[in-house]
């Protein structure tokens, strides 16, 4: 639409507003116009606000914009070079192939990219989860923790986690990447990479680039899983020792035989041609699992918290300080979440990537609701901090599967997950008597396995073509490949032995050098002023809820008014 | 001259207000609480594990009366904070020897009883 004649005759009216006037003061004898006088400033107002309306009414009918983005895109001088043009000559296959090929990398660069700042931002959920389910006496500790965690694992990763773990990986059709180097293998077995260290050479590279921080960011998941497991009574110091270890060692060379194109990988192609080797999509063992087991030995070898256990080793509450925050944190881990599992197409031309993003969605509010329920059930309450962890158990368990199972599976998956991990919380702290103050080992632990099971039971065979070397789909149990089940299993084997004996020999060496455990008066005290110099929250410190344990020293000799013993309130503490 | 002191439930502090309002004192003083009684007031739930509520917050109010306002100002309190169930708190009375409004004491020289 022609807006030209609109705006002139409304500018048009806008001058001659004076005119007008002029006529009616003449007419009717009221006072002139002035800039001094309201009738003048009315006039200017009056004229301003239609220049104003005109100017704002022309863009808004202006045609010249692509509104149904039609016409954007269309420019192609920049694929056929203006010379071209003026001899009206055609682009060569050439040219519009190489074009076509740099926009798919691009899109799944791009992809790549948004996947990894968004598991980026799981750091924070971590941090918040972890802090609101413990106590504000150490709230500033552990939300430290989270927050070195991130550097230890950059520096870890820049030095030579990624090389270990993915130095001989090739995905050139995908993302352009190329392998930096051959790994170490025994005959065709791969069982480590080694190259790319401090990402130099070739490494300077950017498709190199956005492959290190896609998987940086996941490496950064494992290590910060224990923080919560062994938070309010690891010693800082030790702690700095393991982010190191876990993003240098621990993390890479199990990485590496499930997506670097090491030995669990290739049961496939060599060996036993177990279907398509260890499959775990976006890392329910590789990260999750990993994290899990490495929580569970830490928390064990670290002991309780002071308190945790009575004299009986029955369980005793200790209610974190900030739920809120706890959940805002579960709702931040959903929303990187996307990023994780969605992002583990490594492509946004790969339009698989729907029904990743969808299933995990699926399973999470599947898990929250399990949880919830049986909770409700089973201790009369729906109880928050449990059904925060039962839908961060359904994500864990989904982002194996998540790829190659169908939206029922993936609500099976969730919902098993949300009981699974109360039925993990419970027996972690029942029977094996570790305290683990935000249940990072069933989440994290029991469900990362749950979840490289049920790839290897609900596999459907849509997808994976090719995956690991292995023609068709991925198939599951139910979908008629037992192989699949046995190569899972397999790794599952394979990921609880290697982690165990990789924490056990590490934790027990790190007690007795560093030593693991903080002073006991500063645990009790609260880690936040002797350990960290500061207190999280300075003027809110809260007594409110179980903050003591009746002491029942039977009856005392000296009264029934006499005071408790320092001692026995002690014993009853530490015990 | 009397100070009425009373500890009650934080919910109950609108009606406790009222209450003494619609009694005539105007002027309190509201400082925060924690109480522990003999018995738990309340049973939590973590994480499968339940605990007693050994430590729960209250309120506590001050109210500065005559000593024939006395009856009326507990009377008030007590309509307000009263639920009936454990943990309603308690009320007690003391004695003052004098009360300075701090505006009103300075440049007097002089204690001036209200």
């Amino acid at each position: 639409m022609d807006v030209r004649p609109l705006l002139l005759s409304i500018f048009t009216l806008a001058l001659l507003l004076p005119v007008m006037y002029r006529r009616y003061q003449r007419r009717t004898g009221a006072p002139a116009a002035s800039y001094r006088n309201r009738t003048g400033r009315l006039l200017v107002a009056a004229m301003a606000s239609l220049v104003f309306v005109g100017v704002i009414g022309g863009a808004a009918f202006a045609s010249n914009g692509d509104k149904d983005g039609s016409k954007t895109g269309t420019d192609v001088v920049n694929l056929v070079t203006a010379e071209k043009q003026a001899d009206r000559a055609a682009p060569t296959p050439e040219e519009v192939a190489t074009a076509t090929e740099k926009n798919r990398v691009a899109i799944n660069l791009t992809w790549l990219m948004l996947g990894g700042i968004l598991v980026l931002f799981m750091q924070a959920g971590f941090a918040l989860v972890e802090t609101g389910f413990t106590r504000a006496k150490n709230a500033a500790h552990t939300m430290m923790m989270n927050l070195v965690i991130f550097a230890l694992g950059v520096v870890g990763w820049f030095t030579c986690g990624y090389a270990l773990m993915f130095g001989a990986t090739d995905y050139h059709g995908i993302l352009g990447l190329t392998a930096l180097g051959s790994p170490v293998h025994i005959g065709s077995w791969n069982i480590i990479a080694k190259s790319g260290f401090f990402l130099s050479g070739h490494a300077y590279d950017v498709s190199i680039m956005a492959f290190f921080f896609f998987q940086l960011v996941f490496m950064d998941a494992t290590a910060t899983i224990p923080t919560g497991a062994m938070a309010e009574r690891w010693k800082f110091s030790s702690f700095c020792v393991w982010g190191l270890f876990a993003s240098m060692l621990l993390y890479p060379i199990y990485g590496n035989w499930v997506w670097g194109g090491g030995f669990l990988s290739q049961l496939g192609v060599l060996g036993p041609k177990w279907g398509h080797g260890a499959v775990d999509f976006a890392g329910s063992g590789v990260v999750h699992a990993m994290g899990g087991v490495a929580a569970f030995w830490g928390a064990k070898i670290l002991g309780p918290r002071v308190g945790k256990f009575d004299k009986d080793g029955k369980a005793r509450a200790i209610p974190g300080h900030h739920l809120p925050m706890a959940l805002l944190g579960t709702f931040i881990l959903l929303v990187g979440w996307m990023g994780f599992n969605g992002g583990s197409t490594f492509a946004g031309t790969d339009f698989r990537f729907t029904v990743v993003i969808t299933n995990t969605i699926l399973a999470s509010a599947f898990g929250c609701l399990s949880c919830m329920l049986v909770m409700w059930r089973m201790f009369g309450k729906p109880d928050p901090s449990m059904t925060a962890n039962g839908l961060l158990a359904g994500l864990v368990a989904i982002t194996a599967p998540c790829a190659f199972v169908a939206p029922w599976a993936a609500a099976v998956i969730g919902t098993i997950a949300g009981v699974l991990v109360v039925a993990v919380v419970l027996v972690v702290e029942r029977r094996f008597k570790v305290d683990d103050p935000v249940g990072a080992v069933a989440v994290h632990g029991a469900n990362g396995l749950w979840g490289l099971l049920a790839v290897g039971l609900f596999a459907d065979g849509t997808y994976g073509a090719g995956l690991n070397g292995v023609a068709g789909g991925v198939k599951g149990l139910f979908y008629g490949d037992a192989g699949q089940l046995a190569a899972q299993v397999t790794n599952m084997v394979v990921l609880v032995v290697f982690c165990s004996v990789m924490t056990v020999t590490f934790f027990s060496i790190l007690k007795r050098t560093v030593g693991m455990r903080s002073d006991q008066d500063a645990e009790i005290a609260g880690l936040d002023m002797p350990e960290m110099g500061a207190l999280a929250y300075p003027d809110f410190l809260e007594a409110q809820g179980p903050v003591f344990f009746p002491v029942d020293d039977g009856p005392r000799a000296d009264g029934p008014n006499a005071p408790v013993s320092a001692a026995a309130l002690r014993e009853e503490m530490v015990r | 001259m009397k100070k009425v002191e009373a500890v009650f439930r934080p919910e109950r502090l609108e009606n406790v207000a009222a209450s003494l309002d619609a009694a005539g004192f105007h002027g309190f003083t509201i400082t925060d609480a924690r109480g522990h009684g003999r018995s738990a007031e309340r049973t939590g739930e973590w994480r499968g594990v339940s605990y007693e509520m050994l430590v729960t917050h209250k309120l506590a109010i001050t109210v500065v009366v005559e000593d024939g306002e006395v009856d009326a100002a507990v009377a008030a309190i007590c309509a307000g904070a009263a639920t009936g169930a454990v943990g309603d708190g308690l009320v007690s009375v003391s004695e003052l020897t004098a009360v300075f409004p701090i505006r009103d004491a300075q440049g007097t020289g002089a204690a001036a009883p209200s």
